[in-house]
């Protein structure tokens, strides 16, 4: 087997991150190379026990040969722009291991948000020999979001004692998961969590557990249509997924097995009825979208002050009530258009 | 920057204090813990590819650790890597570290913002 | 903060207090504030203050102390302060305090290996140590011994290697430890093993329980906060703790198995209102493993020592002690119903700090001189004094006969000690005790309202407070806020001279040698039947001091118990937070 280039891939993922000299080049041969893993992401509150889980899973996979690496996202100061990485140390088993490269990852302010980045990092992961990515972020705001974009898979991992469930479903904690783990299992309460969590998926989902064949019991009742690409529905002939939820005690490594599978099996699904295939091309989608929005960026920045394109006096708009950004925005472009033909005629 | 605690000394309050200055001075900042090994730190190090190591000392004891680490990074074509000391270090001690290849060493009692200053430094000369 | 602590920091008049409707009071209050405005306020209009006067626990000083204050702190003579001896204890935990003797001169060290360690005790005896703390060094306290993996180059380095019984029989050789007042050990997170190493010396030397005293430090939960040298998680840490007490309880009632510490946590940032809450709050913890196995708190309490702690404010240094020993005796009154003078009397032990600097270090002798001054004028019970060089390195014969000279010099010389509690009654002292006092209270309600001890621990709360209150005191000191001599007033650089303390290059080597004599010279079969009552001990949650007893005479080796109990309970996983 062999062994991983660490240096290679830190470097290769600090360029990404940074937008360094080199980025580019890295990253358009990454997506040459179209060299899709699968990316697992792991997400849900603090204190639910997600390092260890992620520790448990990693080595799980390696243990079976894959080349894994771990991309565990802590969220950057807003204030400061500073940003503490400490998850790496909680994973105890996998940090070390001869097939598992862990790198932590500050949310920072990017361009595009922290999926972008993340998106393009798993493509230069893929590139560099890796077999599957673990995604680790805190379920609370912005990263939640990144994760469902950037994953194939998505596992929400809770645990007993935290308190207000309602509170997670009006998060949209409830709307993310592919699957869903209740961690320290052992803790009283937990049965009551996993019953909470079924309650809830009862609302939507009919069926059992995992894979639903079509034309079955009845079809999921979706509020977002995003989960019914994702999840499929009973009338169509491909059947739908129902996440399953499944107790585990990751401190103990119990249970890690079966999520394993379960994440397996999801991904199985998801690519005999295409809709792997679908999540990865709204997935490229929006990351031309993304491009396109930090290219037109850079061309109106370097276009300001030729010709009519002038962002100073759009913001002199602005502040004297003439205009919104919105408004200005549109102008922006009008102007930079104009200069664009202008100076091709 | 990644902040590293290794051997038995307990002590880390040094160790945190710098981190959350420099955190609070707008940096990505790992603290590893107590009782790390200088094979846990070194494989940290280059897997964050961080810019500088900081090893927190508070007796003579930990002077073969640095060493080690120091020795770690240059067999993993990491020379590139800055590694500094702080915490209780006696004067002739510090020409044999920076022999060895420890860049600075930070006594106990320096100013936060001269630690600061000095790792953005060392930041900067990686990225230009 | 209550009531009390907002009238008594307002600079102007304070509110009328219908409480004490005393007219004297009030006379003096309206005189104070026009003293004030008139006096006060005009001098400084003109020279302004030099900065502004705060305590390192963030109370503020005023210019001037009246019998208003006390009146406005609610102060009451005979509730409040009572009589050295008697019930609260403020103003001692003896009624003769040091007119019959002074507190107890006590000396922490070690260093090497046992033999030459020795030799440094027999000079301290002689320069009048009354107390001898050995100072392990780190894998000891930490549960290795000095040939395992962990200990490199750590052997003999900030104390001395005790592997085996034998180090003891080694260390103590020669000298009669029923002669002395007290010998002991920290042993934090190894309780157990130095209660059974000292139980056994003593069974060596044919002495009875009674006729020596035993101290251990034996407070595991400030460890993993504080100064980490945790093995295993909190909560069975805890329990092994207080087995000690439990086990002289019933066999040596006059020994002390355990000092709660307030002394790392304020060191670590914590300011030592916070830190003293945080100790009362294991201090619960321990009682209430003991109260569960159906021990009574009149049994427990008078076995049990606080450490108390502040190094930056002089009066904060005497209000602390005076409030503390108030607060043990009302909780174990009112919270325990403790009946006896002795579970109410808290003995304190004290360790004489100040701001120690790495520059110009004699300096550091005034300081640590002051530092101590203010634990005798709050009453200590048992004194020990930082060298001028312990920041440095393991403090030198010089310094450390320095240290003990200046405790003598405070004992002994410039009247000190000549009248009890001769603070008390201090307009400035006691309005301070009294919102001391009122601080810590209000930070015990807060780590019980958290969920008690081993919550703070887990939760990481006691860390966030460690690290942001030692962040606070870098900026105070880095903006000039806390003038430091030779840190920010005439700034030195910082050095650490050559003349540091160093182990001999082959103590690690030779420990390691001695190590592996005394496993060839035993009895391996006793030492295997111990360790199985170790375990058995592990999986029925019996007193660990019995087996461990056993273990330790069959020259079984610290780190050969406490990999027992690794296997047992399993390890503490360092936190990362900071």
């Amino acid at each position: 087997m062999e062994a991983l280039d660490i240096r290679r891939t830190a470097r290769a993922i600090s360029a990404v991150e940074n937008h360094a000299g080199g980025a580019g080049e890295i990253v358009r041969k990454a997506y040459r190379a179209a060299r899709y893993v699968p990316v697992v992401g792991v997400t849900g509150p603090p204190g639910a026990g997600k390092s260890t889980l992620v520790d448990r899973l990693a080595v799980h996979w390696a243990d079976r040969g894959e080349k894994v690496a771990v991309l565990a996202v802590d969220p950057t100061s807003p204030f400061t722009g500073g940003a503490v990485l400490g998850d790496r140390f909680r994973m105890e088993r996998a940090t070390g291991h001869p097939l598992v490269f862990v790198r932590s990852l500050a949310s920072r302010g990017q361009l595009g948000g922290l999926s972008g980045t993340a998106t393009d990092i798993v493509m230069v992961l893929g590139d560099l020999g890796f077999d599957r990515v673990l995604l680790e972020t805190v379920g609370a705001g912005q990263t939640d979001v990144a994760v469902g974009m950037v994953a194939d898979a998505v596992m929400v991992v809770t645990v007993p004692g935290l308190g207000d469930h309602i509170q997670a479903a009006k998060a949209g904690i409830l709307e993310i998961g592919d699957l869903y783990a209740v961690n320290k299992s052992d803790l009283a309460g937990a049965t009551a969590v996993a019953g909470h969590l079924e309650a809830n998926l009862d609302l939507v989902y009919p069926g059992s557990a995992g894979r639903n064949a079509p034309h079955g019991s009845g079809t999921p009742q979706y509020g977002n249509p995003t989960l019914r690409r994702r999840h499929g529905d009973a009338t169509d002939a491909l059947g739908f997924w129902r996440p399953p939820v499944l107790m585990a005690r990751a401190r103990e490594g119990g249970g890690i097995d079966a999520l394993a599978d379960a994440t397996e099996d999801f991904l199985a699904w998801s690519r005999e009825t295409a809709r792997y295939d679908d999540r990865v091309a709204e997935r490229l989608r929006f990351q031309i979208l993304r491009a396109t929005q930090g290219r037109l960026m850079e061309l109106c920045l370097a276009a300001d002050g030729e010709g009519d394109v002038d962002l100073v006096s759009l913001a002199g708009e602005i502040a004297s009530g003439a205009v919104s950004p919105d408004e200005a925005a549109e102008r922006l472009i009008e102007q930079w258009v104009r200069r664009a033909s202008n100076r091709d005629a | 920057m990644l902040v590293a605690k290794v051997g038995l000394d307990g002590h880390d309050v040094g160790a945190r204090v710098v981190a959350r200055g420099l955190l609070d001075a707008g940096m990505e900042v790992i603290y590893t813990g107590l009782r790390r090994t200088p094979e846990q730190v070194v494989r940290a190090a280059l897997e964050e590819d961080v810019d500088v190591i900081g090893v927190s000392i508070l007796s003579g004891a930990h002077l073969a650790h640095l060493l080690k680490i120091r020795r770690l990074l240059d067999e993993q074509g990491a020379a590139d890597i800055r590694l500094i000391a702080g915490g209780v270090i006696p004067q002739e001690d510090i020409p044999s570290l920076e022999q060895a290849g420890v860049s600075r060493v930070f006594l106990s009692g320096t100013p936060i913002s001269e630690i600061a200053d000095y790792v953005a430094a060392q930041a900067a000369r990686k990225v230009s | 903060m209550n009531q009390r602590l907002d009238a008594n920091s307002t600079q102007g008049l304070p509110a009328e207090d219908p409480a004490t409707g005393r007219v004297g009071d009030e006379r003096i209050r309206a005189e104070a504030a026009r003293w004030e405005k008139d006096a006060y306020r005009a001098e400084t209009e003109i020279h302004p203050e030099r900065r502004s006067f705060v305590t390192d626990i963030g109370l503020k000083v005023n210019p001037l102390y009246t019998p208003a204050d006390l009146a406005d702190a609610g102060h009451d003579y005979l509730s409040d302060l009572g009589f050295p001896g008697e019930y609260p204890f403020t103003r001692g935990e003896r009624a003769a305090m040091y007119r019959t003797e002074p507190f107890v001169i006590s000396a922490y060290s070690g260093f090497g290996e046992a033999s030459e360690c020795n030799g440094r005790f027999r000079k301290l005896l002689d320069w009048g140590a009354e107390q001898i703390l050995v100072a392990l060094d780190l894998p000891t306290q930490c549960g290795y011994d000095s040939d395992h993996e962990m200990a490199t180059a750590e052997v003999g380095q900030v104390g001395v290697a005790l592997s085996t019984l034998a180090d003891m029989e080694a260390l103590f050789d020669g000298i009669s430890i029923d002669k002395v007042k007290r010998i002991g050990t920290l042993g934090n997170s190894i309780g157990p093993i130095v209660l059974a190493m000292f139980a056994a010396l003593g069974e060596r030397r044919g002495l009875k329980a009674s006729e020596f005293t035993v101290n251990l430090q034996n407070d595991p939960l400030k460890e993993y906060i504080a100064r980490g040298t945790q093995i295993l998680p909190a909560k069975p840490a805890a329990k092994l703790a207080s087995d000690c007490v439990a086990w002289c309880v019933d066999h040596e009632p006059g020994w002390s198995p355990m000092t709660v510490c307030v002394n790392h946590l304020n060191a670590g940032g914590a300011g030592s209102s916070r830190a003293t809450a945080i100790a009362l709050a294991n201090a619960i913890h321990y009682i209430g493993l003991l109260l569960e196995k159906g021990y009574t708190i009149d049994q427990v309490a008078p076995l049990l020592h606080m450490f108390a702690d502040e190094r930056h404010d002089f009066f904060v240094i005497i209000a602390n002690l005076r409030a503390l020993r108030r607060i043990w005796a009302r909780m174990m009154k009112e919270r325990y119903g403790a009946t006896l003078r002795e579970a109410m009397a808290l003995r304190t032990t004290v360790y004489g700090h100040g701001q120690e600097a790495l520059g110009e270090p004699l300096n550091n002798i005034a300081r640590t001189a002051f530092g101590t001054l203010g634990y005798v004028l709050g009453g200590a019970s048992y004194v020990y004094i930082a060298s001028y060089d312990e920041a440095v390195s393991t403090p030198t014969e010089d310094s450390i006969r320095t240290a003990l000279r200046t405790e003598e010099i405070i004992a002994h010389e410039h009247g000190f000690t000549d009248t009890i509690d001769p603070l008390g009654g201090s307009y400035f002292v006691e309005s301070l005790t009294n919102r001391i006092e009122a601080q810590i209270l209000d930070a015990l309600r807060e780590v019980e309202e958290a969920g008690g001890a081993l919550r703070v621990i887990d939760a990481g709360l006691g860390r966030r407070w460690m690290t942001e209150g030692a962040l606070r005191r870098q900026r105070a000191i880095d903006s000039g806020d806390r003038p430091w001599v030779t840190v920010n007033l005439w700034p030195q650089k910082p050095h650490v001279p050559n003349t540091a303390f160093r182990i001999h290059p082959d103590n690690e080597r030779r420990q390691a040698e001695r190590l592996r004599q005394v496993r060839a010279a035993r009895d391996e079969q006793r030492v295997r039947r111990a360790l199985a009552g170790i375990d058995e001990a592990c999986r029925t949650g019996a007193n660990m001091v019995p087996p461990t007893l056993e273990a330790v005479k069959a020259y079984a080796s610290v780190g050969e118990i406490a990999e027992r109990w690794r296997r047992h309970y399993g390890v503490f996983s360092p936190s990362t937070d900071f």
